[in-house]
Protein backbone atom coordinates (compact mmCIF):
# COMPACT_ATOMS: atom_id res chain seq x y z
CA UNK A 1 0.00 0.00 0.00
CA UNK A 2 2.31 2.29 0.91
CA UNK A 3 4.15 1.87 -2.32
CA UNK A 4 1.53 1.74 -4.53
CA UNK A 5 0.02 5.35 -2.60
CA UNK A 6 3.42 7.23 -3.83
CA UNK A 7 3.91 5.63 -7.36
CA UNK A 8 0.68 4.88 -8.54
CA UNK A 9 -0.91 7.78 -7.39
CA UNK A 10 1.66 10.19 -7.25
CA UNK A 11 1.20 11.22 -3.33
CA UNK A 12 3.84 13.33 -1.61
CA UNK A 13 5.16 13.58 1.71
CA UNK A 14 3.03 16.49 2.04
CA UNK A 15 -0.02 14.91 0.58
CA UNK A 16 -0.09 12.79 3.06
CA UNK A 17 0.55 14.64 6.17
CA UNK A 18 -1.92 17.77 5.20
CA UNK A 19 -4.50 15.00 4.84
CA UNK A 20 -3.84 13.55 8.06
CA UNK A 21 -3.73 17.54 9.35
CA UNK A 22 -6.89 18.25 7.73
CA UNK A 23 -8.04 15.23 9.69
CA UNK A 24 -7.33 16.14 12.56
CA UNK A 25 -8.18 19.66 12.24
CA UNK A 26 -11.58 18.65 11.27
CA UNK A 27 -11.59 15.77 14.44
CA UNK A 28 -11.37 18.83 16.20
CA UNK A 29 -14.05 20.79 15.27
CA UNK A 30 -15.99 17.39 15.28
CA UNK A 31 -15.57 17.54 18.88
CA UNK A 32 -16.22 20.83 19.46
CA UNK A 33 -19.51 20.27 17.51
CA UNK A 34 -20.60 17.85 19.60
CA UNK A 35 -20.30 19.74 22.26
CA UNK A 36 -22.84 22.22 20.54
CA UNK A 37 -24.78 18.86 19.82
CA UNK A 38 -25.27 17.25 23.31
CA UNK A 39 -26.39 20.80 23.92
CA UNK A 40 -29.13 21.34 21.23
CA UNK A 41 -29.99 17.75 21.73
CA UNK A 42 -32.61 17.87 24.34
CA UNK A 43 -34.73 20.33 22.13
CA UNK A 44 -33.93 19.04 18.73
CA UNK A 45 -34.36 15.05 20.16
CA UNK A 46 -37.91 15.12 20.15
CA UNK A 47 -38.29 14.20 16.36
CA UNK A 48 -35.87 12.07 15.37
CA UNK A 49 -36.08 13.60 12.06
CA UNK A 50 -34.72 17.26 12.96
CA UNK A 51 -32.03 15.29 14.41
CA UNK A 52 -30.81 14.16 11.09
CA UNK A 53 -30.39 17.66 10.05
CA UNK A 54 -27.34 17.86 11.69
CA UNK A 55 -25.39 14.49 10.73
CA UNK A 56 -23.90 16.21 7.06
CA UNK A 57 -21.09 18.32 9.52
CA UNK A 58 -19.56 14.93 10.40
CA UNK A 59 -18.42 13.85 6.51
CA UNK A 60 -16.92 17.23 5.64
CA UNK A 61 -13.20 16.03 6.38
CA UNK A 62 -13.58 13.62 3.66
CA UNK A 63 -14.85 16.78 1.31
CA UNK A 64 -12.12 18.92 2.38
CA UNK A 65 -9.28 16.28 2.01
CA UNK A 66 -10.58 15.46 -1.33
CA UNK A 67 -10.66 19.04 -2.63
CA UNK A 68 -6.89 20.01 -1.90
CA UNK A 69 -5.52 16.99 -2.55
CA UNK A 70 -7.41 15.61 -5.17
CA UNK A 71 -6.00 12.66 -5.38
CA UNK A 72 -7.27 8.94 -5.20
CA UNK A 73 -7.54 8.21 -1.70
CA UNK A 74 -7.73 11.36 -0.06
CA UNK A 75 -11.53 11.54 1.10
CA UNK A 76 -11.20 8.36 2.44
CA UNK A 77 -7.66 8.43 4.30
CA UNK A 78 -9.23 12.33 5.57
CA UNK A 79 -12.43 10.97 6.83
CA UNK A 80 -10.08 7.82 8.67
CA UNK A 81 -7.75 9.93 10.31
CA UNK A 82 -10.64 12.33 11.48
CA UNK A 83 -12.45 9.16 13.01
CA UNK A 84 -8.94 7.85 14.65
CA UNK A 85 -8.81 11.40 16.18
CA UNK A 86 -12.28 11.84 17.11
CA UNK A 87 -12.53 8.53 19.04
CA UNK A 88 -8.66 9.48 20.95
CA UNK A 89 -10.68 12.69 21.76
CA UNK A 90 -13.25 11.09 23.25
CA UNK A 91 -16.75 10.14 21.57
CA UNK A 92 -20.13 8.39 23.03
CA UNK A 93 -20.24 6.20 19.85
CA UNK A 94 -16.73 5.29 21.07
CA UNK A 95 -15.05 2.59 18.10
CA UNK A 96 -17.78 2.53 16.23
CA UNK A 97 -16.68 5.93 15.37
CA UNK A 98 -13.81 4.47 13.39
CA UNK A 99 -16.54 2.03 11.49
CA UNK A 100 -18.25 5.03 10.46
CA UNK A 101 -15.24 6.69 9.32
CA UNK A 102 -14.21 3.97 7.35
CA UNK A 103 -17.59 3.74 5.64
CA UNK A 104 -18.45 7.12 5.32
CA UNK A 105 -14.76 8.09 3.61
CA UNK A 106 -15.49 5.07 1.63
CA UNK A 107 -18.71 6.53 0.18
CA UNK A 108 -17.34 9.77 -0.23
CA UNK A 109 -14.43 8.17 -2.23
CA UNK A 110 -16.38 6.40 -4.51
CA UNK A 111 -18.55 9.26 -5.58
CA UNK A 112 -15.17 11.07 -6.23
CA UNK A 113 -13.76 7.43 -7.70
CA UNK A 114 -17.05 8.16 -10.29
CA UNK A 115 -15.65 11.21 -11.73
CA UNK A 116 -12.35 9.66 -12.47
CA UNK A 117 -11.07 12.08 -9.65
CA UNK A 118 -10.98 14.85 -11.72
CA UNK A 119 -13.70 16.84 -10.68
CA UNK A 120 -14.08 18.37 -7.85
CA UNK A 121 -16.97 21.20 -8.32
CA UNK A 122 -19.56 22.24 -6.43
CA UNK A 123 -22.31 19.78 -8.38
CA UNK A 124 -19.30 16.33 -7.48
CA UNK A 125 -18.80 17.17 -4.00
CA UNK A 126 -22.76 18.06 -2.89
CA UNK A 127 -23.56 13.92 -4.81
CA UNK A 128 -20.56 13.22 -2.37
CA UNK A 129 -22.20 14.25 0.81
CA UNK A 130 -25.54 12.91 -0.36
CA UNK A 131 -24.29 9.46 -0.84
CA UNK A 132 -22.35 9.55 2.17
CA UNK A 133 -25.44 10.40 3.95
CA UNK A 134 -27.20 7.53 2.30
CA UNK A 135 -25.06 5.06 2.51
CA UNK A 136 -23.79 5.77 6.40
CA UNK A 137 -27.52 5.93 7.68
CA UNK A 138 -28.10 1.80 6.71
CA UNK A 139 -24.26 1.10 8.03
CA UNK A 140 -23.29 1.64 11.25
CA UNK A 141 -25.97 4.18 12.46
CA UNK A 142 -28.92 1.90 11.18
CA UNK A 143 -27.29 -1.10 13.22
CA UNK A 144 -26.25 1.06 16.12
CA UNK A 145 -29.02 3.24 16.66
CA UNK A 146 -31.62 1.21 16.09
CA UNK A 147 -33.18 3.25 13.24
CA UNK A 148 -34.74 0.16 11.54
CA UNK A 149 -37.54 -0.44 14.30
CA UNK A 150 -39.04 2.96 13.17
CA UNK A 151 -41.84 3.11 11.21
CA UNK A 152 -41.69 3.90 7.31
CA UNK A 153 -42.63 7.16 6.97
CA UNK A 154 -40.29 8.57 10.12
CA UNK A 155 -37.58 6.53 8.25
CA UNK A 156 -38.05 8.12 4.64
CA UNK A 157 -38.30 11.44 6.68
CA UNK A 158 -34.84 11.32 8.42
CA UNK A 159 -33.29 9.74 5.63
CA UNK A 160 -34.73 12.72 2.90
CA UNK A 161 -33.59 15.54 5.47
CA UNK A 162 -29.84 13.70 6.21
CA UNK A 163 -29.36 13.90 2.39
CA UNK A 164 -30.20 17.44 2.50
CA UNK A 165 -27.86 18.08 5.65
CA UNK A 166 -24.98 15.88 4.27
CA UNK A 167 -25.61 17.59 0.69
CA UNK A 168 -25.15 21.36 2.62
CA UNK A 169 -23.12 20.81 5.41
CA UNK A 170 -20.87 17.15 4.43
CA UNK A 171 -20.65 18.71 0.83
CA UNK A 172 -21.14 21.91 -0.38
CA UNK A 173 -19.60 23.66 2.80
CA UNK A 174 -16.37 21.60 2.66
CA UNK A 175 -15.96 23.04 -0.69
CA UNK A 176 -17.03 26.29 0.28
CA UNK A 177 -14.37 26.33 3.44
CA UNK A 178 -11.24 24.82 0.65
CA UNK A 179 -12.52 28.02 -1.29
CA UNK A 180 -11.66 30.23 1.18
CA UNK A 181 -8.30 28.84 2.61
CA UNK A 182 -7.23 28.91 -1.06
CA UNK A 183 -8.11 32.52 -1.71
CA UNK A 184 -4.72 32.95 1.03
CA UNK A 185 -2.73 31.47 -1.04
CA UNK A 186 -0.86 28.79 0.74
CA UNK A 187 -2.22 26.01 -1.47
CA UNK A 188 0.20 26.73 -3.51
CA UNK A 189 2.24 23.39 -3.27
CA UNK A 190 -1.21 21.32 -4.07
CA UNK A 191 -3.21 20.35 -6.78
CA UNK A 192 -6.01 22.80 -5.46
CA UNK A 193 -4.24 25.76 -7.07
CA UNK A 194 -3.60 24.53 -10.46
CA UNK A 195 -7.40 24.71 -10.67
CA UNK A 196 -8.52 27.39 -12.76
CA UNK A 197 -10.76 29.73 -10.35
CA UNK B 1 -16.26 19.56 28.95
CA UNK B 2 -13.14 17.85 28.07
CA UNK B 3 -11.14 15.67 26.16
CA UNK B 4 -10.91 11.86 27.12
CA UNK B 5 -7.36 11.85 27.88
CA UNK B 6 -4.42 9.28 28.16
CA UNK B 7 -3.37 8.74 31.95
CA UNK B 8 -0.68 7.07 32.64
CA UNK B 9 -0.54 4.26 35.08
CA UNK B 10 1.13 0.95 35.65
CA UNK B 11 -1.69 -1.89 35.01
CA UNK B 12 -3.23 -4.98 33.19
CA UNK B 13 -5.00 -2.51 31.02
CA UNK B 14 -1.71 -0.02 30.28
CA UNK B 15 0.50 -3.15 29.37
CA UNK B 16 -2.08 -4.71 26.71
CA UNK B 17 -0.86 -4.12 23.08
CA UNK B 18 -3.50 -1.54 21.10
CA UNK B 19 -4.80 -3.51 18.38
CA UNK B 20 -5.89 -6.08 20.70
CA UNK B 21 -7.30 -4.37 22.88
CA UNK B 22 -9.55 -2.53 20.13
CA UNK B 23 -10.00 -5.31 18.42
CA UNK B 24 -11.22 -6.95 21.41
CA UNK B 25 -13.35 -4.15 22.41
CA UNK B 26 -14.84 -3.90 19.20
CA UNK B 27 -16.06 -7.79 19.06
CA UNK B 28 -17.78 -7.22 21.94
CA UNK B 29 -19.35 -3.86 20.76
CA UNK B 30 -20.64 -5.98 17.53
CA UNK B 31 -22.09 -8.74 20.12
CA UNK B 32 -23.95 -6.07 22.02
CA UNK B 33 -25.03 -3.97 19.10
CA UNK B 34 -27.30 -6.81 17.75
CA UNK B 35 -28.72 -7.48 21.29
CA UNK B 36 -32.26 -5.74 22.08
CA UNK B 37 -33.13 -5.92 25.83
CA UNK B 38 -31.38 -3.23 28.28
CA UNK B 39 -29.91 -6.22 30.48
CA UNK B 40 -26.71 -6.78 28.13
CA UNK B 41 -25.23 -3.32 27.60
CA UNK B 42 -26.12 -2.55 31.44
CA UNK B 43 -23.94 -6.06 32.68
CA UNK B 44 -21.29 -4.76 30.24
CA UNK B 45 -21.55 -1.52 31.08
CA UNK B 46 -20.76 -2.50 34.84
CA UNK B 47 -18.39 -4.92 33.50
CA UNK B 48 -16.33 -1.87 31.40
CA UNK B 49 -16.36 0.43 34.73
CA UNK B 50 -14.76 -2.47 36.63
CA UNK B 51 -12.21 -3.00 34.03
CA UNK B 52 -11.37 0.79 34.53
CA UNK B 53 -10.62 0.99 37.60
CA UNK B 54 -9.71 -2.38 38.96
CA UNK B 55 -7.70 -3.27 35.81
CA UNK B 56 -7.00 0.33 34.53
CA UNK B 57 -6.15 1.74 38.00
CA UNK B 58 -7.89 4.86 36.93
CA UNK B 59 -9.87 6.73 39.74
CA UNK B 60 -13.20 7.12 40.19
CA UNK B 61 -13.28 10.68 40.07
CA UNK B 62 -11.56 11.11 36.39
CA UNK B 63 -13.99 8.54 34.80
CA UNK B 64 -17.28 10.75 36.45
CA UNK B 65 -15.64 13.67 35.20
CA UNK B 66 -15.59 12.80 31.79
CA UNK B 67 -19.01 10.85 32.11
CA UNK B 68 -21.10 13.47 33.95
CA UNK B 69 -21.22 16.07 30.73
CA UNK B 70 -22.72 13.47 28.43
CA UNK B 71 -25.73 12.31 30.53
CA UNK B 72 -27.29 14.37 29.40
CA UNK B 73 -27.16 13.64 25.80
CA UNK B 74 -28.10 9.38 26.87
CA UNK B 75 -31.47 10.81 28.23
CA UNK B 76 -31.72 12.61 24.88
CA UNK B 77 -31.20 9.53 23.07
CA UNK B 78 -32.90 7.11 25.24
CA UNK B 79 -36.20 9.62 24.88
CA UNK B 80 -36.14 9.93 20.68
CA UNK B 81 -35.63 6.16 20.95
CA UNK B 82 -38.70 5.80 23.13
CA UNK B 83 -40.67 8.54 20.90
CA UNK B 84 -39.59 6.60 17.55
CA UNK B 85 -39.77 3.11 18.19
CA UNK B 86 -42.63 1.88 15.52
CA UNK B 87 -45.19 -0.40 17.92
CA UNK B 88 -48.67 -1.20 17.21
CA UNK B 89 -51.23 -1.67 20.17
CA UNK B 90 -52.52 -4.99 19.30
CA UNK B 91 -48.79 -6.57 19.05
CA UNK B 92 -47.62 -5.43 22.45
CA UNK B 93 -50.70 -4.62 24.39
CA UNK B 94 -49.30 -3.21 27.40
CA UNK B 95 -50.06 0.26 26.17
CA UNK B 96 -48.62 3.18 28.90
CA UNK B 97 -49.54 6.21 26.52
CA UNK B 98 -51.75 6.80 23.58
CA UNK B 99 -52.66 10.28 21.81
CA UNK B 100 -54.82 9.18 18.51
CA UNK B 101 -52.18 7.11 16.62
CA UNK B 102 -49.14 7.85 18.84
CA UNK B 103 -48.70 5.44 21.42
CA UNK B 104 -45.87 4.51 24.19
CA UNK B 105 -46.00 0.36 25.22
CA UNK B 106 -43.86 -1.43 27.94
CA UNK B 107 -41.42 -1.97 24.48
CA UNK B 108 -41.11 1.06 23.46
CA UNK B 109 -39.42 2.14 26.84
CA UNK B 110 -37.84 -1.05 26.62
CA UNK B 111 -35.96 -0.01 23.21
CA UNK B 112 -35.06 3.19 24.46
CA UNK B 113 -33.60 1.74 27.60
CA UNK B 114 -31.58 -0.69 25.36
CA UNK B 115 -30.35 1.62 23.17
CA UNK B 116 -29.74 4.66 25.93
CA UNK B 117 -27.49 2.15 27.80
CA UNK B 118 -26.35 0.23 24.75
CA UNK B 119 -24.67 3.81 24.12
CA UNK B 120 -23.44 3.65 27.75
CA UNK B 121 -22.01 0.79 27.04
CA UNK B 122 -19.91 2.13 23.72
CA UNK B 123 -18.87 5.51 25.82
CA UNK B 124 -17.21 3.14 28.65
CA UNK B 125 -15.81 0.98 26.34
CA UNK B 126 -14.38 3.57 24.31
CA UNK B 127 -13.06 5.18 27.38
CA UNK B 128 -11.33 2.12 28.77
CA UNK B 129 -9.45 2.38 25.58
CA UNK B 130 -8.28 6.22 25.02
CA UNK B 131 -7.50 6.55 29.12
CA UNK B 132 -5.31 3.53 29.01
CA UNK B 133 -3.94 3.62 25.63
CA UNK B 134 -0.71 5.74 24.53
CA UNK B 135 -1.84 7.78 21.70
CA UNK B 136 1.97 7.14 20.09
CA UNK B 137 1.82 3.47 20.73
CA UNK B 138 -1.97 2.88 19.18
CA UNK B 139 -0.66 5.05 16.05
CA UNK B 140 2.49 2.67 15.65
CA UNK B 141 0.49 -0.25 16.87
CA UNK B 142 -1.29 0.44 13.86
CA UNK B 143 1.53 0.41 11.21
CA UNK B 144 3.19 -2.73 12.99
CA UNK B 145 -0.06 -4.93 13.60
CA UNK B 146 -2.62 -3.25 11.19
CA UNK B 147 -0.75 -2.52 8.07
CA UNK B 148 -1.40 1.02 8.47
CA UNK B 149 1.05 2.90 5.86
CA UNK B 150 4.13 4.63 8.36
CA UNK B 151 3.67 7.66 6.05
CA UNK B 152 -0.16 7.90 7.10
CA UNK B 153 1.14 7.15 10.41
CA UNK B 154 3.30 9.39 11.37
CA UNK B 155 1.61 12.05 9.73
CA UNK B 156 -1.52 11.51 12.11
CA UNK B 157 0.80 11.50 14.91
CA UNK B 158 2.28 14.86 13.70
CA UNK B 159 -1.57 16.01 13.10
CA UNK B 160 -2.40 14.73 17.06
CA UNK B 161 0.26 16.61 18.56
CA UNK B 162 -1.12 19.71 17.05
CA UNK B 163 -4.21 19.76 18.95
CA UNK B 164 -3.00 21.96 21.80
CA UNK B 165 -1.41 23.44 19.64
CA UNK B 166 -4.85 24.31 17.45
CA UNK B 167 -6.21 25.49 20.89
CA UNK B 168 -3.70 27.69 21.72
CA UNK B 169 -4.11 29.56 17.59
CA UNK B 170 -7.74 29.66 18.56
CA UNK B 171 -7.09 32.38 21.35
CA UNK B 172 -4.78 33.85 19.66
CA UNK B 173 -6.98 34.61 16.71
CA UNK B 174 -10.05 35.81 19.15
CA UNK B 175 -7.59 37.85 20.84
CA UNK B 176 -6.50 39.31 17.19
CA UNK B 177 -9.76 39.98 16.57
CA UNK B 178 -10.62 41.59 20.15
CA UNK B 179 -7.94 44.09 19.51
CA UNK B 180 -9.56 44.95 16.23
CA UNK B 181 -12.63 45.57 18.17
CA UNK B 182 -14.63 42.80 15.87
CA UNK B 183 -17.63 42.30 17.69
CA UNK B 184 -19.33 38.97 18.24
CA UNK B 185 -23.24 39.07 17.10
CA UNK B 186 -25.34 36.50 18.34
CA UNK B 187 -27.19 34.54 15.38
CA UNK B 188 -27.85 32.38 13.30
CA UNK B 189 -25.90 34.58 10.58
CA UNK B 190 -23.48 35.64 12.59
CA UNK B 191 -22.19 32.25 14.61
CA UNK B 192 -21.87 31.16 10.48
CA UNK B 193 -19.86 34.32 9.70
CA UNK B 194 -17.56 34.04 12.94
CA UNK B 195 -17.19 30.36 12.05
CA UNK B 196 -15.34 31.48 8.51
CA UNK B 197 -13.34 34.02 10.41
CA UNK B 198 -12.13 31.02 12.37
CA UNK B 199 -12.10 28.61 10.41
CA UNK B 200 -9.72 30.19 7.61
CA UNK B 201 -7.15 31.25 9.91
CA UNK B 202 -6.88 27.77 11.55
CA UNK B 203 -6.86 25.83 8.65
CA UNK B 204 -4.12 28.41 7.45
CA UNK B 205 -1.78 27.72 10.13
CA UNK B 206 -2.82 24.35 10.08
CA UNK B 207 -1.47 23.86 6.20
CA UNK B 208 1.44 25.85 7.15
CA UNK B 209 2.91 23.58 9.80
CA UNK B 210 1.60 20.82 7.67
CA UNK B 211 4.47 21.71 5.16
CA UNK B 212 7.18 22.41 7.89
CA UNK B 213 6.59 18.93 8.81
CA UNK B 214 6.70 17.55 5.38
CA UNK B 215 9.79 19.05 4.41
CA UNK B 216 11.30 17.86 7.94
CA UNK B 217 10.22 14.63 7.00
CA UNK B 218 11.40 14.48 3.34
CA UNK B 219 14.78 16.26 4.27
CA UNK B 220 15.36 13.22 7.26
CA UNK B 221 15.04 10.86 4.21
CA UNK B 222 11.65 9.44 6.04
CA UNK B 223 10.79 6.07 4.04
CA UNK B 224 13.84 6.46 1.72
CA UNK B 225 13.92 2.74 1.63
CA UNK B 226 10.92 0.41 1.99
CA UNK B 227 12.31 -1.30 5.21
CA UNK B 228 12.68 0.67 8.57
CA UNK B 229 13.35 -0.12 12.01
CA UNK B 230 11.42 1.70 14.80
CA UNK B 231 12.32 3.56 18.10
CA UNK B 232 9.63 2.12 20.22
CA UNK B 233 8.47 -1.46 19.27
CA UNK B 234 4.87 -2.26 20.17
CA UNK B 235 4.30 -6.12 19.72
CA UNK B 236 1.61 -9.01 20.52
CA UNK B 237 3.07 -10.36 24.42
CA UNK B 238 1.80 -13.29 26.28
CA UNK B 239 0.03 -11.16 27.98
CA UNK B 240 -2.39 -10.01 25.15
CA UNK B 241 -3.53 -13.41 24.30
CA UNK B 242 -3.84 -14.39 27.84
CA UNK B 243 -6.30 -11.37 28.28
CA UNK B 244 -7.88 -12.11 24.89
CA UNK B 245 -9.03 -15.68 26.07
CA UNK B 246 -9.80 -14.81 29.60
CA UNK B 247 -11.67 -11.95 28.44
CA UNK B 248 -13.16 -13.73 25.61
CA UNK B 249 -14.34 -16.07 28.16
CA UNK B 250 -15.89 -13.71 30.77
CA UNK B 251 -18.26 -12.22 28.13
CA UNK B 252 -19.41 -15.83 26.76
CA UNK B 253 -20.38 -16.84 30.56
CA UNK B 254 -22.01 -13.41 30.76
CA UNK B 255 -24.31 -13.94 27.54
CA UNK B 256 -24.85 -17.87 28.32
CA UNK B 257 -25.93 -16.75 32.01
CA UNK B 258 -28.63 -14.46 30.65
CA UNK B 259 -29.45 -16.52 28.09
CA UNK B 260 -30.08 -18.99 30.82
CA UNK B 261 -32.48 -16.52 33.00
CA UNK B 262 -34.15 -15.71 30.00
CA UNK B 263 -33.26 -12.41 29.70
CA UNK B 264 -31.39 -12.67 26.05
CA UNK B 265 -32.52 -11.02 22.51
CA UNK B 266 -31.30 -10.79 19.66
CA UNK B 267 -32.82 -8.32 16.59
CA UNK B 268 -35.23 -5.15 17.70
CA UNK B 269 -37.69 -7.80 15.97
CA UNK B 270 -37.70 -9.07 19.48
CA UNK B 271 -39.81 -6.50 21.08
CA UNK B 272 -42.51 -6.20 18.24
Amino acid sequence: MEKSLKKQYGWTTLDVVMTAVVGVVFAVLYWAYNQLFAFVFPFVSASPVTLQAFVGFWFIAGTVAACIIQKPGAAFLGELIAAIISMLLGSIWGVWVLISGLVQGAAAEAVFAAFRYKKYNYFVVTLSGLFTALVSFFFPESVTEGYLAYSIPIIIGMLVVRMISGAILGGALGKAITGWVAKTGVFKNFKISKEKE
Amino acid sequence: MQFFEYIERDSVMHSLNPVVKLVSIFLLMLAVTFVYEPYTPLIFSVLAFLQIIIMGRIPVREVFKMILPLILVLAGITITSIIAFNTAAEITPAVLFSAGRFIITVNSVKFGLTIGLRTLFFLLYSMLFVITTDPTDFIISLIRQLRLPARVGFGTLAGYRFVPLLGEEYRSIHQAHRIRGLREDKGAVAKFRRFRKYAVPLMVTATRKAQRVAIAMDSKCFYAYPERTYLREVKIRKIDIIYSIIFGIVCIVIFLALRNYGLLAWGYRSLR
